[in-house]
């Protein structure tokens, strides 16, 4: 952006909160921007007021002074505690945490500007041409000489045709292309799939053999949304097997070639065509030698990349090519990403399969194809009788991946092997290629914007955007998915999340999907806004999409529905594993429900945790449906509350902190290790010492090494009462170990089975998640348990009666021995335990049940009610 | 009204109840599932001091309509509170054949059963009613996860069977040996019931050749299936098995539950498991699948509950459309425990015994009839403090 350009946008007034070292810091990160007047400090010492620091006023934070400024940069290691006052004034809208939020937000009140440096395109042009040596620029122009006319009667060549696929950006490639191939097959077409709109002010080639076709011509099923889904390059890649088909059912196509955009041919490609009369699949593989050294691309970047290089293929109009296609664009409806840690490459890597699949194909292994920085190694390039060659071979057709018009030297920026000598054929060629490109328009082609690269407003989509859109459900919901406006996508990406403080829903979603990033109740507000800052940091988020605009308070109507709905208010005791592991983890499924976009601010939804007090009306008041965490709980509730009362219980497997080992937590690796969590919500319900009598004669009468180890998060509460009921009983082989969340949830993962011998709780979480890490428990077959604990996944315990429902003590000394003692049979039932609660207790399934609540509430009421006249 | 006072004066509680009437509307005469917990409801109430309003309406699956035992029928609706016993998807059957006025100014129950573990969202019945009960908790998750209303669970109460030496006689089993008996109607799903999955278990327990021990497999309506029909008739024929697949009235039933040493029910999934209740009321050992609605009466202390593995549906069953979950019983497990119970009668008829006591205290008829009571108690309450629509 020129200076001239910022100095007519207007200055933003900001006032540095923090008078001391950090507030000089942040003065100094922010000098010279012209868009920025910086008129003071202020800051909470009154010694500091009225005095000055770095030639600017300090001042008492009042509201009228707050007010007066566009932005206030916390510069203090109080922010957490300023950014409370700020609010308690009104003007937390104002707060900027760092520099570079500022400059985000100075980003977002620009109008878009192009990425290029300032240099216009025809001075660009000018200079590069002027550095082409003279016989480079002679090769060139004699090259690039208009393709001679058809020969009559090429009836047949015009069936053989090549095509290629390219954005508006990359069309000065597609056209050197295409008149490179029409120069050596006159008589034939070439075909250009345009991902991209076509533009009335852009100079596609007027030759009628250069066919042009949109990629929203295709037919390519949901279009909108596989165009927001992919990236440029995955989009790109994804429509192929599309266009293939057209080119083959539309255009009377018999044999074809595809060609990536940035390849040059430089010699007839006969041989193929006349490949594709004897089988109907040409595929180039990337090397036909082993590389010898450990530059990149290695051999095992080659791997995960894919065996051929998709930038050459050739079909046949045959059967095969048929299922070729459709089996091709089945998978490229979904695994077209560059997601390679995954096994995924765009359309590339699923040909490592087409050999197999399809037996009638050819692998070309004439050096003179497909030429590339990657099998450089074992391709000479020479220039003998005006032609090049490939190991003395003729060059049928190099392809410059990667090219950097501007750096030639890099030979391609996926590569480390090579720098491009400072003579010879190969210098010759690139700078052939470059003269090429730049005469036909490239530095103008590239600046154009790609049209399913930006939001319907200009806003440019960000690839985290795209993946959260990909893969979080959103695309379930938002069809048209780069439209603006109320209801749309953008409006709920960039509108605030609930119940935090001002980060958006996306800015929430992407925390939520980092390791360990889901929302605590203990996170501050502070805590929120800086992830939401790094976020943006990593992936380049403008700010309007982290930190969403203030929302007047007059109106709610400009907030989207979503924005509002902060998932239940909880009711039960005051701690334990209910506030700790339940509450965070249900609100956890309500985000990931309201990122599906399944949103309504119609529920008000009371979560019940507790046992004993819970249905008391009062605390039930004004919700308009009730949550509870197990069927019997439900039970419980259903006969007296009037509302709607649904069973939900909280999502297991959160992502575990602690990696201490069994011996951190004292305990020998020779010790089989049973674990009793004991929690204020069902410590009424848990004879403790009962269950240690049990656990030791089960012990005794296996005869294994056995640690029986008690365990809780609410040390306060219970040790009184747990050490007034196992001091007597404690033995070498029983332990009390109060422990953090996470210790806890990881000593369950080392655990050889979990023990609930309880006498009816209404919900124990920590079985669940003992299940869910795949441990075997022992649990008293009564009340809330039942819902998990099943004859498949458990040693279930009988109770003594239907009113006694203490467990059978005969029973449950079985039940521990088998656990103890047969460890195979143990660790079976635990397997199953994992995969019913990951099919039962995943986030993604209760998640689900939290939308179908959310959904029912947005429904509709069909008039069907008995009263009502009959249809 | 003034007896019923003194009456139960002695119980608080039951006054509220007994003070009122209801309507019930269903299949009172059909001898089906449906119109059996209907007429089941109807006893409870009555046995709870409810003045109870039949209103009877037709049944659409041409079923007998043979069953008087429910009483008079009004016909009308004469009390502020009805239960519409029949499913969501008769409901506007039953809505066109009495009137809007008919429910007008009322508060409506409708009376579900339901045999997955999703119910479909889109059922325009869920708008229908004030609230809707159902017969165990399994279906109350169904529903409640997509009702606007409450879904209350009453349970289904459970009368035991009256054994008849005449009828038992006339159904000509062997006396001497150790009967193993599943029954069910073929309407209600042949695949959902798994009578294949019965015969299998029942010979990897005795073999095909057993000469102590008996199958015997009660069907309804087999005959609309006849390629089922014969298949069946064949697996049982294998094991030398007795299918009776012709009509048995309600006395040569209770007589059969009565003459069997265990039941067995290899279900894939149960709304709420009647045949496994009744035979568990007379004290018989119960061998079922451990998953679905009979878990609402049956635990590992009171029967032998079978181990399954979850099943998707690959293709509709009946209603049950594709995609939906069932449980597929473990046949291995089912036999040992078939075997175990053949071979330690002490051990069967101690599990019976806990399970006919135990099926009294939670599904009798004073049981379900106390819910109900306690339930309606709290609408009513409701009523008078506020609107009974949630909104």
């Amino acid at each position: 952006m020129s200076v001239s350009a910022a100095a007519t946008l207007p200055r933003l007034r900001v006032a540095l909160f923090g008078a001391g070292a950090r507030g000089l810091q942040c003065l100094g990160a922010l000098a010279g921007n012209p868009r920025l007047e910086v008129v003071g400090f202020l800051d909470n010492d009154r010694r500091k007021w009225g005095t000055s620091v770095a030639g600017l006023p300090v001042h008492e934070p009042t509201g009228d002074r707050c007010r007066d400024v566009d932005a206030i940069l916390l510069a203090s290691i109080h922010a957490k505690e300023i950014l409370a006052q700020l609010t308690r004034l009104g003007v937390a809208d104002r707060v900027v945490l760092s520099p570079p939020h500022l400059q985000r937000r100075l980003a977002g009140q620009s109008p878009s500007t192009p990425t290029d440096p300032a240099e216009p395109p025809d001075v660009q042009r000018d200079r590069l041409l002027a550095d082409v040596p003279a016989a480079s620029r002679a090769l060139a122009a004699r090259l690039d000489q208009d393709p001679p006319p058809p020969q009559p009667g090429s009836a047949a060549s015009a069936r053989a045709v090549a095509c290629t696929i390219c954005g508006n950006n990359y069309f000065a490639y597609a056209t050197v292309l295409a008149r490179s191939f029409l120069r050596q097959h006159p008589g034939s077409r070439f075909f250009i799939c345009l991902v991209d709109r076509r533009r009335d002010d852009l100079p596609y080639p007027d030759d009628p053999r250069i066919v042009v076709i949109e990629a929203a011509a295709l037919g390519v099923p949901e279009f909108d949304r596989q165009a927001f889904k992919y990236d440029v390059l995955e989009f790109n890649t994804a429509v192929k097997p599309w266009f293939l088909e057209a080119l083959f059912r539309a255009h009377g196509v018999e044999r074809l070639l595809y060609l990536d955009p940035d390849i040059l041919v430089l010699d007839s490609l006969a041989p193929l065509y006349e490949a594709l009369a004897q089988t109907p699949l040409l595929l180039t593989p990337h090397l036909l030698s082993p590389y010898r050294d450990d530059h990149h691309p290695r051999e095992i970047d080659i791997l995960r990349a894919g065996t051929f290089n998709l930038g050459f293929l050739g079909l046949a109009a045959h059967p095969q090519t048929w299922e070729l296609l459709s089996w091709w664009q089945a998978r490229l409806t979904d695994g077209c990403t560059r997601q390679v840690e995954h096994g995924y490459f765009v359309d590339q890597k699923w040909m490592d399969l087409a050999p197999s699949f399809f037996p009638a194909h050819t692998v070309v292994r004439d050096p003179g194809c497909n030429a590339a920085y990657w099998n450089l190694h074992e391709r000479s390039i020479g220039f003998a009788d005006d032609m090049f060659t490939a190991n003395g071979r003729p060059l049928r057709f190099f392809h410059f991946s990667g090219i950097d018009v501007h750096d030639l030297e890099s030979v391609s920026k996926h590569q480390t092997r090579w720098t491009l000598p400072a003579d010879g054929p190969l210098r010759e060629l690139f700078e052939l290629y470059r003269v090429l490109l730049v005469t036909h328009g490239h530095l103008a082609w590239r600046r154009t914007p790609y049209d399913y690269g930006r939001f319907d407003n200009g806003r440019s989509i960000p690839d985290a955007v795209r993946v959260l859109y990909r893969d979080s459900g959103l695309a379930a919901v938002h069809l048209r998915p780069f439209a603006v406006g109320a209801n749309s996508l953008y409006s709920w990406l960039c509108a605030p999340w609930a119940p935090g403080p001002r980060i958006t829903n996306l800015a929430a979603a992407l925390r939520a999907r980092q390791p360990g990033g889901t929302p605590r109740g203990a996170d501050d507000d502070l805590t929120l806004l800086l992830d939401a800052q790094s976020l943006a940091e990593r992936h380049a988020l403008p700010d309007e999409m982290v930190t969403p605009a203030p929302v007047p308070t007059s109106t709610g109507a400009a907030r989207s529905p979503s924005s509002r709905w902060t998932g239940p208010s909880m009711v039960g005791p005051e701690s334990g594993a209910t506030v700790a592991l339940v509450a965070p983890a249900i609100q956890r499924a309500c985000a990931h429900a309201a990122h599906q976009g399944v949103c309504t601010e119609d529920v008000r939804a009371t979560y019940w945790l507790g046992d004993a007090d819970g249905a008391n009306p009062i605390r039930l008041a004004g919700a308009t449906e009730v949550w509870a965490p197990s069927t019997a709980a439900v039970a419980r509730l259903v006969q007296t509350v009037h509302t709607p009362v649904i069973c939900l219980p909280h999502p297991v497997g959160q992502s575990v902190a602690s990696s201490r080992s069994r011996a951190a937590f004292g305990i020998g690796d020779d010790h089989r290790l049973l674990v009793v969590a004991v929690d204020p919500l069902t410590h009424a319900c848990h004879d403790l010492a009962a269950t240690v009598q049990l656990f030791s004669a089960a012990r005794a009468r296996v005869g294994t090494r056995a640690t029986l180890v008690l365990t809780t998060l609410d040390d306060a509460r219970l040790a009184p009462s747990v050490h007034a009921t196992i001091a007597p009983l404690t033995t070498d082989h029983l332990r009390w170990l109060p422990l953090a969340l996470d210790d806890l949830l990881q000593l369950l993962r080392l655990a050889d089975g979990y023990v609930s011998l309880h006498s009816g709780v209404g919900a124990d979480p920590w079985l669940a998640e003992a299940l869910a890490f795949g441990r075997p428990a022992i649990v008293t077959h009564v009340g809330g348990t039942t819902d998990v604990a099943t004859p498949n996944n458990s040693f279930l315990v009988p109770t003594r009666s239907i009113v006694d429902t203490r467990p059978d003590e005969a029973d449950a000394v079985v039940a521990i021995a088998d656990v103890l003692g047969d460890p195979v049979t143990a660790t079976a039932r635990g397997a199953r335990g994992r995969r019913d609660l990951q099919a039962s207790h995943s986030l993604e399934a209760i998640a689900a049940l939290v939308g179908t609540r959310l959904a029912v509430a947005a429904s509709p009421r069909l008039p069907t009610r008995l009263e009502t006249t009959c249809p | 009204m003034t007896t019923r006072s003194l009456l139960s004066s002695s119980a608080p509680d039951a006054a509220v109840g007994a003070a009122r009437g209801i309507n019930v509307v269903g299949y009172l005469h059909s001898e089906t599932g449906v119109g059996e917990a209907a007429r089941l409801l109807v006893r409870a109430l009555r046995h709870r001091g409810y003045a109870v309003a039949c209103t009877t309406v037709h049944s659409p699956d041409g079923s007998r309509q043979l069953d008087r035992t429910a009483g008079p029928i009004t016909g009308t609706a004469v009390h502020d509170t009805t239960l519409v016993c029949v499913n969501a998807s008769e409901v506007p059957a039953v809505q066109r054949e009495l009137g809007p006025a008919f429910f007008a100014g009322r508060y409506n129950i409708g009376v579900w059963f339901w045999e997955l573990d999703t119910f479909p969202g889109d059922e325009p019945a869920l708008h229908a009613f004030d609230e809707i009960w159902c017969g165990s908790a399994f279906v109350q998750r169904a529903i409640a996860a997509v009702a606007r209303v409450p879904v209350v669970n009453v349970g289904v109460p459970v009368v035991p069977p009256v054994d008849s030496a005449s009828a038992r006689h006339a159904l000509g089993l062997p006396a001497d040996r150790h009967t193993v008996l599943f029954a069910f109607d073929a309407l209600s799903v042949i695949e959902r019931k798994h009578p294949l999955g019965v015969v299998e278990a029942y010979r990897r327990a005795f073999g095909s050749r057993s000469a102590r021990t008996q199958l015997v497999i009660k069907a309804s309506r087999l005959e609309l299936f006849p390629a089922e029909h014969a298949a069946l008739r064949a697996a049982v024929a294998a094991v030398g098995g007795l299918l009776l697949d012709h009509y048995l009235d309600r006395t040569a039933l209770g007589a059969l539950f009565h003459a069997c040493d265990t039941y067995i029910s290899l279900h894939r999934s149960e709304g709420f498991g009647l045949t496994m209740a009744e035979a568990m009321s007379i004290g018989k050992a119960v061998v079922a699948t451990g998953w679905s609605g009979n878990l609402d009466f049956m635990t590992p202390a009171n029967s032998r509950l079978v181990r399954w593995t979850p099943t998707i549906l690959d293709r509709a069953a009946g209603p049950y459309p594709a995609g939906s979950r069932w449980a597929d019983a473990d046949l291995d497990d089912a036999a040992a425990h078939l075997c175990d119970l053949r071979h330690r009668p002490d051990v069967a008829v101690s599990l019976g015994r806990r399970g006919a006591a135990e099926l009294a205290t939670t599904h009798g008829l004073a049981a379900v009839g106390d819910r109900i009571a306690s339930r309606l108690a709290a609408v009513h309450r409701h009523r008078q403090h506020g609107s009974h629509r949630w909104a």
